[in-house]
């Protein structure tokens, strides 16, 4: 990955010189040199320039973090500099101004430098026209069928032509007929016909992800994306081409005639599948979600996110999500179940207790099992979660939270050291309450061989001992999970908990990043948000009042843990907020 | 002017409609299609005389071609070979225009006789789009 | 069936490619000898040209298919190439190419390239072919004919074993 979605881009302000420039008349200072799509300083261009005067200039080949084509030919403008004398030096106007020489030709707006007191003209008679000619030359081509196109309602074909498109359209000939329906790969379709050649997917796998399969074959109007034949276009961020394609040529087989785009409700969150926290657009309709997308943010994961993250939310709606409170395998209430669990706690005697939390929790979950912890001396561990890496944007940490567990103190630098001392406290006799939240503890005590291979490849598991008979020598085992499995089973007290898109939080990433996310949709069944409910076991156990909203919880916390101070739940905004870790 | 500063001496016996039709193909074949108006024009142009020069032209033909032709030009392409394929149509029609309009004009002409002879059906080279 | 280049046509190639500063610039120079010798560019031998220059097959898979004179598939033994553009058109090479095409018992209004049944003759209607001071011109393998009629046609096609 460039350097650019790595780190934020601010070269300091006194090194690079600042020069003035007209955008449609209004004067502006820009800096000479920007940073370009891989975050190196380059010329400033008159697209950057234009952005930064808050003026359109409409484009479709262009992209602030893919290498420069030109081939649209959409960000036409036109511009004039200071006219010269034969001594080299500037005309002036009557007035003392400095005298324009309008260029006879335009420029393209994505690949053109600014120099020194540059006009630049985006919305005269010849640029409206020249963006005409281009959107009906795009358009002619086009089957025109946005009523079964699932690009409709974000597609700049669509956005362009009203705001910068001709009404009518006059051409009678037949148009080109492309490849229609072609399976690229395991996750894209393409529609050739609707294509533009803009390029963006090719220059982004190339770019960007490292794997140069696409290209166009053909050649002149019967140009064609294309795979080189018999292979796939296959690679972990293959569904960033469908959120760069700016028209419906490319499409995720996944989302593809699922949902109208404009009956999605939009929810900012976090991506869960490993410690990077790739930031997201939950897409959802009806308590029911159909895409992540990915979120802007410079600072984490740039502009893209990889397919494993992206289409890791279905088992968020399984039918055997866990919907009721059991107590001993009876159906119970919230208020009845959390009183029992507070009465058993506060009679356990000290160092009887331990705590398996989860890195998979939020901050303010953590939090609140770290306050039980220190009430009651328990020990604790988190499960630590290890995969393959990439070069882009994966992590080897398949725990959202690592760093969250640790810095609130229910792991520690290393997770899962304790989980085998846990093992023998409760062999031993020593420990006699459990409190386990969202880790299936007896799978992962079993050994990798017992496991198939999915399991064994996408996390690592650890051989730590608390298999399904030490559960059993348990007086009170207290369990927290969103889908059965072996240890659900076995617990006295079940509490069904909510996936991250039925709650809000925030999570710790692996780089340090506290980040914030929202909630989507509802809970299953009488599932409430962790936090929720452990506010109010930790009222239950201290007698004191707990917070009801999110933000006064985040806040708590962000004075008690150290890492965290001075963060508001507020001041997290939108893309977060990086801590030393 | 034929577009690629070559010299190509013809008599009035030629049909300057089919000539033009001729260079267009070659300039639609040419076309490397990376920027958006001379991949699409250049074709389009060159559809627009293949039905002029094959009886299925239309008097307004003449003024549609020079609208299509100067959607390309003046720095509008990453490269010359965009001028160059506006160019014969701009100078085609513009030296022979008459004879693209009569060309349209016969072509309609000949429709229309045929549809009434057919008992008025209507016949349309518009493609639906 | 098996893909392999003799070792004459390697040694051919690696002496292309030192012509060049980057190995990915002789792509269209392995492209021509790879023709000239087995007379068509196969899908493996694109995979084998990207993987002789370290790129991947869809990079050069987009020049086989951009350039018209690269084939695809096997051609006839004597490609015939009539030049269609406007000087060859006003000087006969409509006429020519038919009188070709029926005399090999081809279609003349068809498309692209067409081969007879025995593979003997491959014809093409071709953009310019740089003649144009002597249309009508043709092309028989790499032999240019000029100011060809349709009686020199015959000699031509004649003259083919």
């Amino acid at each position: 990955m460039s350097a650019a979605t790595k780190t934020d881009n601010n070269p300091a302000p006194t090194a690079i010189e600042m020069i003035k420039v007209k955008v449609d008349g209004r004067e502006l200072e820009v800096p000479r040199l920007s940073p370009d799509w891989q975050g190196k300083l380059a010329p400033t261009t008159m697209i950057q320039v234009c952005e930064a005067a808050k003026q359109d200039v409409p484009h479709y080949c262009y992209h602030p973090k893919l290498p420069v084509a030109g081939n649209c030919r959409m960000c036409l403008v036109e511009f004039g500099t200071p006219a010269l004398g034969p001594d080299r030096k500037p005309l002036l106007n009557a007035d003392g101004t400095a005298r324009i020489a309008k260029s006879p030709r335009p420029a393209i707006a994505c690949a053109t430098p600014v120099s020194p007191g540059m006009e630049i003209y985006t919305s005269t008679p010849g640029v409206k026209q020249m963006r005409e000619g281009v959107l009906e030359s795009l358009l002619i081509n086009h089957p025109l069928d946005c009523p079964i196109c699932d690009q409709a309602g974000e597609c700049k074909l669509q956005e362009y032509s009203v705001d910068y498109g001709q009404s009518g359209s006059r051409f009678v000939e037949a148009k080109v007929h492309k490849p229609k329906s072609v399976d690229l790969g395991p996750r894209i379709m393409l529609d050739a016909e609707r294509c533009i050649l803009c390029t963006r997917c090719i220059r982004f796998t190339k770019d960007i992800a490292g794997d140069d399969k696409l290209g166009i074959v053909n050649r002149g109007s019967y140009n064609t994306i294309s795979t080189f034949p018999g292979t796939a276009f296959d690679n972990n961020y293959t569904l960033n081409t469908v959120d760069i394609c700016p028209v419906g040529a490319l499409t995720s087989k996944d989302f593809r005639f699922q949902m109208r785009v404009w009956f999605l409700k939009d929810t900012k969150s976090i991506c869960t599948s490993c410690g990077t926290g790739c930031n997201v657009h939950i897409g959802s309709r009806e308590e029911k979600i159909y895409r992540y997308t990915p979120r802007e943010n410079e600072a984490v994961n740039g502009h893209w996110m990889c397919d494993e993250g992206r289409l890791n939310y279905k088992w968020i709606q399984r039918t055997d999500r866990l919907r009721d409170v059991l107590v001993h395998g009876c159906k119970s209430s919230w208020g009845e179940a959390l009183r029992e669990i507070a009465h058993k706690l506060k009679q356990a005697p000290p160092g009887s207790v331990a705590i398996i939390g989860s890195a998979r929790q939020t901050n303010e979950e953590l939090w609140l099992l770290s306050r039980l912890k220190s009430r009651f001396g328990a020990i604790s561990d988190s499960f630590p979660r290890d995969g393959q890496p990439d070069k882009l944007l994966v992590s080897a940490d398949k725990n959202p939270n690592s760093n969250g567990a640790r810095l609130t103190g229910i792991s520690f630098t290393e997770a899962g050291i304790n989980l085998a001392k846990i093992a023998d406290g409760i062999q031993g006799g020593v420990i006699k309450t459990l409190l386990v939240f969202g880790e299936n503890v007896v799978k992962r005590a079993v050994s990798p061989a017992a496991l198939s291979e999915k399991e064994t490849t996408t996390e690592a598991i650890e051989v730590h001992g608390i298999t399904a008979d030490v559960l059993a020598k348990l007086e009170t085992l207290i369990v927290s999970d969103i889908l059965p499995n072996e240890t659900t089973r076995l617990a006295h007290y079940l509490l069904p908990g909510c996936a991250h898109a039925e709650k809000r939080g925030s999570f710790t990433s692996t780089k340090g990043r506290v980040q914030k996310f929202m909630q989507a949709v509802e809970p299953a069944g009488d599932a409430r948000p962790e936090w929720d409910f452990l506010q109010d076991l930790v009222c239950n156990v201290t007698g004191k009042e707990g917070f009801h909203s999110i933000e006064g919880l985040f806040n708590e916390m962000a004075k008690s843990v150290p890492a965290f101070n001075g963060l508001t739940w507020a001041g997290l905004g939108e893309t977060g907020v990086s801590v030393k870790i | 002017m034929s577009g690629s500063s070559a010299i190509i001496v013809v008599d009035d016996t030629v049909d300057i409609v089919g000539a033009l039709a001729n260079l267009s193909e070659f300039y639609a074949h040419e076309s490397c299609g990376q920027c958006t108006p001379c991949r699409e024009g250049s074709l389009w142009m060159s559809k627009t005389l293949h039905r002029l020069s094959h009886g299925q032209g239309r008097k307004g033909d003449a003024d549609y071609l020079l609208k299509i032709a100067d959607n390309i030009p003046g720095g509008r392409t990453i490269c010359a070979f965009g001028e160059a394929c506006s160019w014969p149509v701009q100078s085609f029609v513009a030296k022979f225009k008459d004879e693209f309009v009569a060309k349209g004009a016969e072509d309609e002409a000949r429709r229309a006789r045929q549809s009434a002879g057919l008992g008025g059906e209507k016949e349309t080279a518009e493609a639906q789009h | 069936m098996s893909f392999s280049i003799p070792a004459g046509l390697e040694a051919e190639i690696d002496e292309l490619i030192t012509h060049y500063p980057v190995r990915r610039s002789a792509s269209l120079m392995l492209l021509h000898a790879i023709q000239e010798h087995f007379g068509w560019v196969s899908p493996e031998a694109v995979q084998w040209t990207a993987a002789k220059l370290g790129l991947e097959p869809i990079n050069v898979h987009e020049l086989l298919t951009f350039y018209p004179m690269f084939r695809q598939a096997a051609p006839g033994r004597h490609q015939i190439k009539v030049c269609r553009t406007l000087s060859c058109a006003l000087g006969g090479s409509h006429a020519l190419h038919r009188h070709v095409c029926e005399r090999l018992g081809l279609d003349a209004g068809a498309h692209g390239l067409q081969t007879t049944k025995d593979g003997k003759f491959s014809v093409e209607f071709v953009e310019c072919l740089a003649g144009c001071g002597s249309a009508p011109v043709m092309m028989c393998g790499d032999d240019f004919h000029e100011g060809v009629s349709g009686k020199k046609a015959d000699e031509i096609l004649g003259g083919c074993k």
